[in-house]
C-alpha cells in the first residue's frame, strides 16, 4: 500500500516541477513593444478583403487602401488622400482628379496611376463583378483617363452620396490593378492597396496582422504592427486587456464605471451613428390605427430605457438623424410619458381595455431588456406583451416576410450620409429592409430627390421634413442613437474618425 | 481478429454516412437564408441569387446532398463562399488544435482521475476516499464554460501566470503548450471527476471476483493485485466512457475554445453557423464525425486487446 503513496506523491512532485519550469518560460516569453493589439471591428472576423466585396472590416480597409479623399481624423472635413486635387464641375457629374506622383503599392506592385483608379471604380458597377457597393456608384458611367496621374469621373447624374461616403470609404478604395488581374479571387485574402499598412497575416478566426508599409506616401504610422482578434464576446474581450493582452477594445457599457475607476485606462464614448426603435408593422391590425401608435409612443418610458438598458450612456433620440449628420432635426418634439393621454388614444381607437400583443427581438440581451421594460410600460395602459425572441440569424429573414405586430430592434452602424439612413422606411424596401411595412409617397418622393440634390441646405431641410412626416404619423418610437464604449491603454491613444466608430490605426500613438 | 476490425471498420463507415447525411439535411433546416445573413443588407436580389447559385442552394436538396457526397468521395470539402479558401485548407488547419487539445485534457482526465480512483477504491470508505468523492463530484458538476471563465479570471488575469488568448505562437512549442494548459485543464476537470469516480466503481467490483481472492490467498500484496491484476480489467469501463466521451469533449471544446480564442474545429464551425457559411459547417462537421467514429472505433478496438475475451464474444 505504502508503494502506491510513493508513487503519488512522485507524480505531485513531477507535476510540480513541470509547472515550475512552464512558469519560467512565461518570463521569457515576453511581448513585442512596438505592436498594438485590439480586438477586431465588432469582434467579427473579415471575410473578403477585396473593396469590392468587403463586408465586414470597413477599419482595415481604411488603413490598405488609399482613397481620392479621406477625412481629416476627428471631423468631418474632406481632405486630399491619394489624389493632390479633386474639382467638381458645378452640375456635379463630373469629378477630375488628379494624383499625387510616386505612391507605391503594397508588396511592389509599383505606382498607383490614373489607370488603377479606373479600373478600381469601373469594376465595382461590372454586372460580372455583382458588387455589393453597386448602389454607391449607381450613376457611374465611366473614368476617363487623360494622363499618367490624370482622369475623369464621369457621372450620368449628380449623387450626392458620392463624395461623403462613396470616394472616402471602401466603395472608394483605389485597388492594384495588376495585382488583381495576377490574382483574380486571390486578391479576397491577399488584398493590394497603398495605405500605411499591407496585410502581413491572416488567420481565421485567430488573428490579422497589418504592418507598416515603409514605402508609404504619406506621415507614416509610428506603430509596426497592428493585430486584431475576432473576439466575439465583449466580455472576454474585457478580461484579455485586464490582463494587458489587448491594449484597446470595445467594452459592454456596464463597465464604463469600472474601467473609468482605473487611473491608467481612457475611457472612450462614442455616438454609435444606428438608431434604435420601437417599430410597428403598420400593415397589422391594430397597429394600422394611428391612435394605438399614438397611445404606444406616450407610455413607453424612454428615459426608463436609456437607464434600465443603456446604463444611462447614450442620449435619448426624438427622430432619425443622429446629431452631427446632415439632416439631424435639432426641434424634433420629445413624447414624455403621460398614461391619461395613452388611455384616452386607446380608447378612441376602440381599445379601452387595451389588447394583447406579441413584441419580437433578436437574442442580443440588450434587446431582450428593452423589451422587458417596454412590456412593464405597456402594461399599464392595459396592452399585454409577449415577448418573443427570433434567432439573429434567422431575424432579417423573419421580420422581413412574417407579420410580426410590434418589434425592438437597432440598426446597422449606419454611415456619414443622411441617404443611408432614410433608405430603411420607403415604399420598394416594404418585404426586404423596411420591417415597419410603412409606406408613404410624399416621404418617396423626398428620398429620391434628396439622393440627388448638391445643395446641402435644401438637402437638409428634405431630410427633416422626412423626418417630420413620421412624426406625424406616429410611425415608430425613436429610442437613441446609441452609444458605443472603447478603452486604450496608456501605451496607445486612438483616433476616432469623427461619427463613425472606426479606429484610424494609422493615427495610434505610442 | 482481423474479422472482428473488418466489421467494426464497416459499421464505422455506416454511422458516418448516416450522420453526414442527417446533419446535411438538419443545416438544410436551420432558419435564416445563408445568402441573406452572409451578405448583410447590403446586398441586391441579383447578388444574393449568385451567392445562392454559388452554395447550389437552388437546386433541391437531395441533388444537393449528391452532390457533397461525391465531391467528399474525391477529398474535395468545397469553397467558402466569400473568400474563395478552400474548406479542407480551413478545416485542416483547425483540426491539429482541436485534436490537441482534446487529447491533452483526456491525459490530463486520467493521468489524474485513474490514480484518484484507484486510490479511493483501496482506501475504500477511508476520509481520503470521502474527500476524492466530494472532490469528483464538484468537478462533475462544474460544467467546462464555467471552469474555462474561472480559470482565465483566476490564472490568467488575476494571477498572471497563464496566457487568456490564442493558440500560441507557430513554431514555438513551448509557447503552444504553455498557451494549452488552462484551456485543457477547463475541459478536462469534469472528466477527472467522472473518471474518478468510474474508475473506483470497477476497482472495487473487480476486486470482488474470484481471482483476486485467490490471488490475495496466494500471498500477493494488495499493491501487485490491483496493478497485475485488477487494472486491466478495471480500465475497460474507463476506455469506454473515454470514447464516448470524446464526442462530448468536442462539444466542450466548442466552448472553450470560444473562451481562450484558440483556433479549432469548434470555433470554425461556431462562427460558420453564425454566418451560415454552409460548406464551411458541412466540412466541419463531417470531420468531427470522422474524428469521432475514429475514436470509438480504436476504443472498440482498445478493449479487445486489453481483454480478449470482448473479441470472441
Amino acid at each position: 500500500m505504502n508503494g502506491i503513496m510513493v508513487k503519488f506523491t512522485k507524480s505531485v512532485f513531477f507535476l510540480l516541477v513541470l509547472i515550475l519550469i512552464l512558469s519560467v518560460g512565461v518570463v521569457v516569453y515576453s511581448a513585442d513593444e512596438d505592436i498594438v493589439r485590439s480586438r477586431m471591428r465588432l469582434g467579427e472576423d473579415i471575410e473578403n478583403l477585396d473593396p469590392a466585396h468587403l463586408v465586414r472590416g470597413y477599419d482595415i480597409a481604411l488603413v490598405l487602401y488609399s482613397n481620392l479623399l479621406k477625412y481629416k481624423s476627428g471631423s468631418s472635413e474632406l481632405v486630399p488622400d491619394a489624389a493632390e486635387e479633386v474639382d467638381v464641375s458645378e452640375d456635379g457629374k463630373v469629378i477630375t482628379f488628379k494624383l499625387k506622383e510616386g505612391i507605391q503599392f503594397h508588396k511592389g506592385y509599383g505606382e498607383m496611376t490614373a489607370e488603377d483608379v479606373k479600373f478600381s471604380f469601373e469594376r465595382i458597377i461590372d454586372p460580372d463583378q455583382n458588387s455589393e457597393y453597386v448602389a454607391d456608384w449607381q450613376t457611374l458611367e465611366r473614368v476617363e483617363v487623360t494622363g499618367r496621374y490624370t482622369g475623369k469621373i464621369i457621372l450620368k447624374d449628380a449623387l450626392a452620396s458620392l463624395l461623403v461616403t462613396t470616394i472616402p470609404f471602401t466603395p472608394g478604395s483605389i485597388v492594384s490593378k495588376k495585382a488583381y488581374e495576377e490574382m483574380g479571387n486571390k486578391f479576397a485574402t491577399n488584398p493590394i492597396g497603398s495605405g500605411p499598412y499591407y496585410l502581413e497575416k491572416w488567420e481565421p478566426e485567430q488573428v490579422l496582422v497589418l504592418k507598416r508599409f515603409e514605402e508609404y506616401f504619406d506621415e507614416k504610422p509610428n506603430i509596426d504592427k497592428i493585430e486584431l482578434y475576432p473576439l466575439v464576446d465583449k466580455n472576454i474581450s474585457e478580461m484579455n486587456f485586464d490582463k494587458g493582452d489587448l491594449d484597446v477594445t470595445e467594452i459592454s457599457l456596464d463597465s464604463i464605471d469600472r474601467y473609468k475607476a482605473e487611473s491608467d485606462v481612457d475611457v472612450h464614448i462614442l455616438s454609435a451613428l444606428k438608431y434604435g426603435f420601437i417599430g410597428f408593422n403598420h400593415k397589422y391590425p391594430p397597429f394600422d390605427n394611428i391612435n394605438v401608435r399614438k397611445a404606444l409612443r406616450y407610455a413607453i418610458d424612454v428615459d426608463m430605457i436609456i437607464d434600465g438598458a443603456y446604463n444611462g450612456v447614450p442620449e435619448r433620440a426624438n427622430a432619425m438623424i443622429a446629431p452631427g449628420i446632415l439632416g439631424y432635426w435639432e426641434d424634433a418634439p420629445q413624447y414624455n410619458v403621460n398614461l391619461e393621454k395613452a388611455r384616452n388614444l386607446l380608447d378612441e381607437a376602440g381599445y379601452p381595455d387595451g389588447f394583447e400583443v406579441e413584441m419580437v427581438t433578436t437574442s442580443n440581451p440588450l434587446y431582450m431588456n428593452i423589451c422587458q421594460i417596454a412590456k412593464e410600460n405597456l402594461r399599464k395602459i392595459g396592452v399585454e406583451v409577449n415577448i418573443k425572441i427570433i434567432e439573429t440569424s434567422a431575424w432579417y429573414e423573419y421580420v422581413g416576410k412574417e407579420s410580426h405586430p410590434i418589434m425592438f430592434f437597432e440598426t446597422f452602424s449606419l454611415t456619414l450620409d443622411p441617404g443611408y439612413w432614410v433608405e430603411w422606411f420607403t415604399t420598394d424596401q416594404v418585404g426586404k429592409w423596411n420591417f415597419l411595412k410603412w409606406s408613404n409617397s410624399r416621404y418617396d418622393e423626398l428620398a429620391d430627390e434628396a439622393a440627388i440634390m448638391m445643395d446641402l441646405e435644401k438637402r437638409e431641410e428634405m431630410y427633416i421634413e422626412m423626418q417630420k412626416i413620421m412624426d406625424e404619423e406616429a410611425a415608430i418610437i425613436w429610442l437613441t442613437n446609441g452609444a458605443k464604449a472603447y478603452v486604450s491603454n496608456e501605451r496607445v491613444k486612438p483616433v476616432f474618425l469623427g461619427h463613425y466608430n472606426q479606429y484610424r490605426y494609422w493615427e495610434i500613438t505610442d | 481478429m482481423f474479422k472482428y476490425i473488418t466489421r467494426r471498420l464497416i459499421v464505422t463507415l455506416i454511422t458516418v454516412l448516416g450522420a453526414t447525411i442527417i446533419l446535411f439535411i438538419i443545416i438544410q433546416f436551420l432558419p435564416g437564408d445563408p445568402a441573406t445573413v452572409i451578405l448583410g443588407p447590403r446586398a441586391t436580389p441579383e447578388i444574393i441569387e449568385e451567392v445562392r447559385a454559388k452554395m447550389w442552394l437552388d437546386r433541391p436538396v437531395h441533388i444537393q446532398l449528391v452532390r457533397f457526397l461525391y465531391n467528399i468521395v474525391r477529398g474535395d470539402l468545397g469553397t467558402d463562399v466569400l473568400n474563395y479558401m478552400p474548406v479542407s485548407t480551413l478545416v485542416f488547419n483547425a483540426l491539429p488544435y482541436t485534436i490537441v487539445l482534446a487529447i491533452t485534457s483526456i491525459l490530463i482526465a486520467s493521468l489524474v482521475g485513474i490514480p484518484l480512483g484507484t486510490y479511493a477504491a483501496a482506501y475504500k470508505n477511508s476520509l481520503p476516499d470521502k474527500i476524492t468523492g466530494l472532490l469528483s463530484i464538484s468537478m462533475i458538476a462544474i460544467p467546462s464554460f464555467l471552469a474555462g471563465v474561472l480559470f482565465l479570471l483566476f490564472f490568467s488575469v488575476y494571477l498572471d501566470w497563464f496566457p487568456a488568448m490564442g493558440g500560441g505562437k507557430e513554431g514555438d512549442i513551448l509557447s503552444q503548450i504553455w498557451h494549452l494548459i488552462l484551456p485543457a485543464s477547463s475541459l478536462a476537470l469534469g472528466w477527472i471527476g467522472y473518471i474518478a469516480r468510474i474508475m473506483r466503481a470497477s476497482v472495487l467490483e473487480e476486486m470482488t471476483e474470484d481471482y483476486v481472492r485467490t490471488a490475495r490467498s496466494k500471498g500477493l500484496t494488495l499493491r501487485k493485485v490491483i496493478f497485475k491484476h485488477v487494472l486491466r480489467g478495471a480500465l475497460i469501463p474507463v476506455i469506454a466512457v473515454i470514447g464516448v466521451g470524446f464526442g462530448n469533449l468536442l462539444g466542450g471544446a466548442v466552448i472553450t475554445e470560444i473562451i481562450f480564442h484558440r483556433p479549432g474545429l469548434g470555433t470554425l464551425i461556431y462562427n460558420a453557423i453564425q454566418s451560415r457559411n454552409y460548406p464551411i459547417v458541412q466540412g466541419g462537421l463531417i470531420i468531427a464525425v470522422l474524428l469521432y467514429s475514429l475514436v470509438n472505433l480504436l476504443a472498440d478496438l482498445s478493449y479487445g486487446f486489453i481483454d480478449p475475451r470482448v473479441r470472441s464474444d
